[in-house]
């Protein structure tokens, strides 16, 4: 299997990545963590807030990865979309079970001059569309997707910590992830 | 649930802030609606992008042998010794399926509901709570393993006659994997449609036999489950054939899980 050159990968190499995966195959493995291993360790990191956690949130993924590997379509969307999502599902999670603990203070990508960035070409496509989505929202809005996406917060509970009626708070969500989106049909798609 | 319903939740379920509940109630109507199974996978295409979008962290170097290391213990397991604690944990799954069985109603309900959106929802109730009950007792059964994942399935009728089940698949890292399938409902079965044939499919393993089921009860219920040395983390699919071959009951097994 040849997944590590540079670039996003074709939906057949998904595919064969995932089904390496599957057997447990190391050089499929170690492909899938060249590539994901940073962006998923990253959103631990700034989500959960201690590299402890940030590290356990990581095997947690890729073991998650290979149970579901069996489901992943390439038709229906890209890996770099199916992993993530199984991160922030995962990251998300924990946030919830963990009720009492602090929050770290969440950093945005273009908050930080210099970061170091990942040389994957999926990731650096990934990331280009995330610069365009947030550079498309207005300060509110970011902050709304932030406690949303980032904090787990239903638009009911926003609505109530907030003083604002649901409908409206609902209205604003889409709002901003229709920007997100729209920043987003500059990807590639497979 | 109606698109219109669905649609109205799609964002939020892309953000993944739905409750476990609501966002299974999604998840089924995309099994059968072809439209917002786009739409929502359009959505989350867009969430993921935001996961992309925090500050880069330099994860330890040694990560990546923990990781390799840990995905091919899974892949490579099955030691011998836990699967006695698990499957005598397991007889309590079962109970709770039996007992599920014994219920039924939301088949019989959604057989007599005359409008295809009501026999949906009615389903889709049935199967939330399943979700539920199935979750809570694997959660709270002793000595299993925290990294255990269940999937389900709710099944459904082709035809939408009456009738209905619910499958159950426990994929253990550490020990046997589990399929259990309850019936219910199906009370216009003639005696040669018996045996019905249980199976799990897979579009790369092909098709796995559960088991046969030789009579029901007088609600038209019965249950049926197998132990499996093998990995069931490919089978994705639950079909319930009479004799002749005919589907009766299939449905998708999952996971709340990305649309993708």
């Amino acid at each position: 299997m040849d997944a590590r050159h540079e670039g996003p990968l074709l939906p057949r190499e998904e595919q064969q990545l995932m089904e390496g995966l599957l057997e447990g195959d190391d050089d499929a493995i170690r492909a899938l963590y060249a590539r994901f291993g940073r962006p998923v360790f990253s959103l631990g990191m700034r989500l959960l807030g201690s590299r402890e956690a940030a590290e356990e949130l990581a095997q947690d993924v890729f073991l998650m990865a290979w149970r579901k590997a069996a489901r992943f379509d390439p038709a229906r969307g890209r890996l770099s979309t199916w992993l993530m999502t199984i991160a922030h599902n995962l990251a998300v999670d924990r946030l919830r079970r963990e009720t009492g603990a602090r929050r770290p203070t969440l950093v945005l990508m273009d908050e930080v001059p210099d970061a170091p960035g990942a040389n994957e070409g999926d990731v650096i496509e990934e990331r280009d569309a995330a610069t365009r989505a947030l550079a498309s929202l207005t300060d509110a809005e970011r902050r709304l997707l932030t406690r949303a996406y980032f904090r787990g917060l239903t638009a009911r509970e926003i609505s109530e910590a907030d003083g604002i009626p649901l409908g409206t708070v609902k209205t604003r969500l889409r709002t901003a992830m229709i920007k997100v989106r729209r920043a987003n049909e500059g990807k590639e798609m497979p | 649930m109606n698109c219109l319903t669905v649609r109205e939740r799609l964002v939020e379920h892309a953000l993944g802030v739905l409750t476990d509940g609501d966002a299974s109630s999604l998840d089924r109507h995309f099994e059968w609606c072809a439209a917002c199974r786009k739409e929502a996978g359009e959505l989350q295409r867009a969430a993921a992008t935001l996961a992309y979008s925090v500050a880069p962290a330099e994860p330890p170097a040694e990560l990546e042998e923990r990781v390799v290391a840990a995905v091919r213990e899974a892949a490579g397991r099955r030691p011998g010794a836990a699967p006695r604690r698990s499957r005598a944990a397991a007889a309590g799954v079962l109970a709770a399926m039996l007992a599920l069985s014994g219920l039924g109603w939301g088949a019989v309900m959604a057989g007599r509901a005359g409008r295809l959106e009501d026999q949906v929802e009615i389903q889709q109730q049935q199967q939330r709570r399943a979700v539920a009950n199935f979750r809570e007792l694997i959660e709270d059964l002793e000595g299993a393993d925290p990294a255990n994942i269940v999937e389900v399935a709710s099944l459904m009728s082709p035809r939408l006659r009456t009738g209905g089940g619910d499958a159950l698949v426990l994929l253990s890292p550490s020990s046997d994997d589990l399929a259990l399938v309850v019936l219910s409902g199906l009370t216009d079965l003639r005696e040669a449609q018996f045996p019905l044939e249980v199976r799990l499919l897979s579009d790369r393993a092909g098709a796995l036999v559960v088991g046969h089921v030789r009579a029901l009860d007088s609600g038209g219920g019965g249950a049926i489950s197998k132990w499996f040395v093998g990995n069931l983390n490919a089978y994705s699919t639950v079909v319930v054939r009479d004799a002749r071959g005919k589907v009766l009951l299939n449905g998708g097994l999952g996971v709340q899980e990305p649309v993708a």
